[in-house]
């Protein structure tokens, strides 16, 4: 934890003060230069962001969707008991190797959404209210870098996010384990938990540097957060037409044209993750008809490197806008 | 034992040259460092803190190298910025702690070593506040909190009576005065209010285009050449014949203000005690008090810079 210790002569007092005693005292105290100073930084910002009412709120919307898919999966165990021996609704029927996995992503595909907001709430704030009050002056005099700020700074929303999706489907996935067990849920999948680390990491990394990148160039919160959402919204709608006209025929194709977006990117990295094939219905303009296409993961090395554009570019961004302190006027 | 040994410290912005060819030993105590804009103190301070690399010598600050160790002394170090600046969202004992975290100490630590610098420093009771709700003068005493927070060795206070009231200056300047010379901290005080400057420090380093332009004890600045003293008299009518009287006594008038004058005496080893009654008594005037002249530090300012 330490790389080096500045400790007390062994005469020094170190412990507790009495209270009555106002007097600046010189600290003798020891002073770490620690090797994660950027830990300190994430963890202020976790505290302030849980500080926030609309935090929880958040939280407890981001459960919904697994709480939907416990009640999902509930049903399907009865399936054969509630529907006196019918098959249930073909849809719901996942590929071999993906029961489990497909309700996870398709969980996750509800969260997302309430992820990017909580990205607006917790991360909007973290440079921009900085700038606005020069707190950049008073972290930069301390013992740290403009890389320990960044990161930290980064972590204390990625932690966060990551929390936010991870907590509900780990949930689901101990509910899995105590009903599931017997049915082949290890056998079948027996990766997932790791899956389900890797899809949660995803929006984490990418909604954080995000953000950060964007906060640290405005200089209020507000601002911070319209752009992000400008941009966040502006790709997908740009990605979405693109997609719809290039391939109205047939929407089956243009898979990895559909996920050049904020949102896209995410999605097509957490399918990845989860190794599902959507299906989707489409209608067919010949015939009228719906047709049901399969949409398997876009390609993994384009998302990934999008992904990892994306982290860098937000990066790069607001470490262009860190500047060392300003110490005197003059 | 000096707080900072520079020698032939070289700084350029790009060709500009900020700091050039600059030795100072920087002695220990309070330090006031003066010097019109532009004059190369920003950098020189950003040089200390270890934001700027030297383009030619070096230096050391508390024995560390100021261009390889910048973290270990920016760790030993205090700095009180001269804008309002605050971590927002934390009231004042959460923003204290925090930057005594962010200097190294342990949390706990941390937290008692807050609440004891904000109770020192005026805040006790208004420390569970949010900053942001602070007066100016609350703000200037929340940002010297947090410099101080980690028992730092050295404290660099950037124009520390900004905006403040008279009350508040008075405050801050007993509490740099206390820090510096009851509490055996350190400080460089960059100010330019030379009445402040006058009021807390020992000594001064004035910089003129990125060199010293004078530097030494604030006594021995504040000396003037030869003999000159300060008179009193009773009206401001008598001063012409009672510098009329000294001038027969080889003396030279150097200024008068109201019944006020200041004479410079010849260097021949007599009692200028003497010399002045004796004028006194000749001329007619009635001396209410007299001393040994002193240059104000503006004077010695102004001599250094211009």
């Amino acid at each position: 934890m330490s790389e080096e210790v500045i400790r007390p002569p062994e005469s020094a007092p170190t412990g507790q003060s009495p209270i009555a005693d106002f007097t600046y005292r010189t600290y003798d105290g020891p002073l770490y230069t620690r090797r994660i100073r950027w830990w300190i930084v994430a963890l202020a910002g976790i505290r302030l962001s849980m500080k926030k009412k609309g935090f929880w709120v958040l939280a407890g919307l981001a459960v919904l969707p697994y709480v939907i898919t416990v009640v999902q999966l509930y049903l399907q165990s009865r399936a054969s008991t509630l529907t006196g021996g019918q098959t249930p609704n073909p849809l719901n029927m996942p590929l071999p190797g993906q029961q489990y996995s497909s309700q996870f992503f398709q969980a996750f595909v509800f969260q997302a959404f309430f992820l990017f907001i909580l990205t607006l709430l917790a991360g909007t704030g973290t440079i921009a209210s900085d700038n606005q009050a020069n707190a950049l002056q008073v972290y930069l005099s301390k013992p740290i870098t403009k890389g320990d700020y960044l990161a930290g700074k980064m972590m204390g929303v990625a932690i966060v996010i990551f929390a936010v999706a991870f907590v509900p489907a780990l949930s689901l996935y101990a509910y899995c384990l105590l009903s599931f067990v017997n049915e082949g849920f290890f056998k079948n999948e027996p990766w997932l938990i790791v899956r389900i680390i890797a899809a949660c990491s995803v929006p984490a990394l990418v909604f954080s540097a995000l953000i950060v990148g964007f906060s640290a160039w405005s200089k209020t919160p507000r601002m911070a957060g319209a752009i992000f959402a400008g941009f966040y919204f502006m790709s997908g709608i740009v990605a979405g037409i693109y997609w719809g006209v290039r391939y109205r025929g047939n929407l089956g194709q243009g898979n990895l044209e559909r996920h050049f977006s904020v949102d896209g990117v995410i999605q097509g990295l957490v399918q990845n993750a989860y190794g599902v094939t959507q299906r989707m219905m489409t209608g067919n303009p010949r015939t009228g008809a719906l047709e049901q296409v399969s949409m398997p993961p876009p390609n993994a090395w384009v998302m990934l490197a999008l992904g990892l554009g994306l982290v860098a570019l937000g990066l790069m961004a607001a470490r262009a806008r860190i500047r060392a302190v300003e110490v005197v006027r003059g | 034992m000096p707080v900072a040994t520079i020698s032939n410290l070289t700084v350029k912005y790009g060709r500009k040259t900020a700091v050039e060819d600059l030795t100072v030993d920087v002695p220990d105590g309070c330090i006031g460092l003066l010097g019109p804009n532009g004059a190369g103190k920003t950098t020189l301070i950003k040089t200390l803190l270890g934001f700027l690399k030297p383009a030619r010598g070096g230096g050391e600050l508390l024995g560390l190298n100021v261009a390889s160790e910048g973290l270990r002394i920016r760790q030993r170090i205090g700095l009180m910025p001269e804008i309002d600046c605050h971590i927002p969202g934390m009231n004042a004992v959460t923003f204290v702690a925090y930057a005594g975290e962010l200097s190294g100490m342990p949390r706990s630590q941390a937290m008692r070593r807050a609440h004891e610098t904000l109770e020192y420093c005026g805040l006790g009771e208004a420390r569970y506040r949010n900053v942001e709700t602070y007066s100016t003068g609350m703000k200037q005493k929340v940002k010297l909190a947090q410099a101080m927070v980690h028992g730092p060795k050295l404290l660099f206070l950037d124009e520390p009576t900004n905006g403040l009231d008279p009350a508040g200056r008075d405050e801050m300047l007993e509490l740099i005065r206390d820090i510096s010379h009851a509490k055996g901290v350190n400080v460089i005080v960059s100010s330019h209010l030379l009445p402040d400057i006058e009021r807390t420090c020992d000594h001064v380093i004035v910089m003129r285009h990125g060199r010293i332009a004078t530097e030494g004890e604030v006594a021995a600045l504040r000396k003037t050449k030869g003999v000159q003293m300060d008179v009193e008299l009773r009206f401001p009518q008598e001063i012409e014949a009672f510098v009329k009287s000294m001038v027969l006594r080889q003396a030279e008038l150097v200024s008068t203000s109201g019944t006020r004058c200041r004479v410079s005496l010849m260097e021949n080893g007599a009692d200028p005690g003497s010399v002045l009654f004796d004028a006194a008594r000749e001329s007619g005037a009635q001396i209410r008090g007299f001393q040994s002249a002193q240059r104000s530090l503006e004077d010695v300012f102004l001599e250094a810079v211009e």
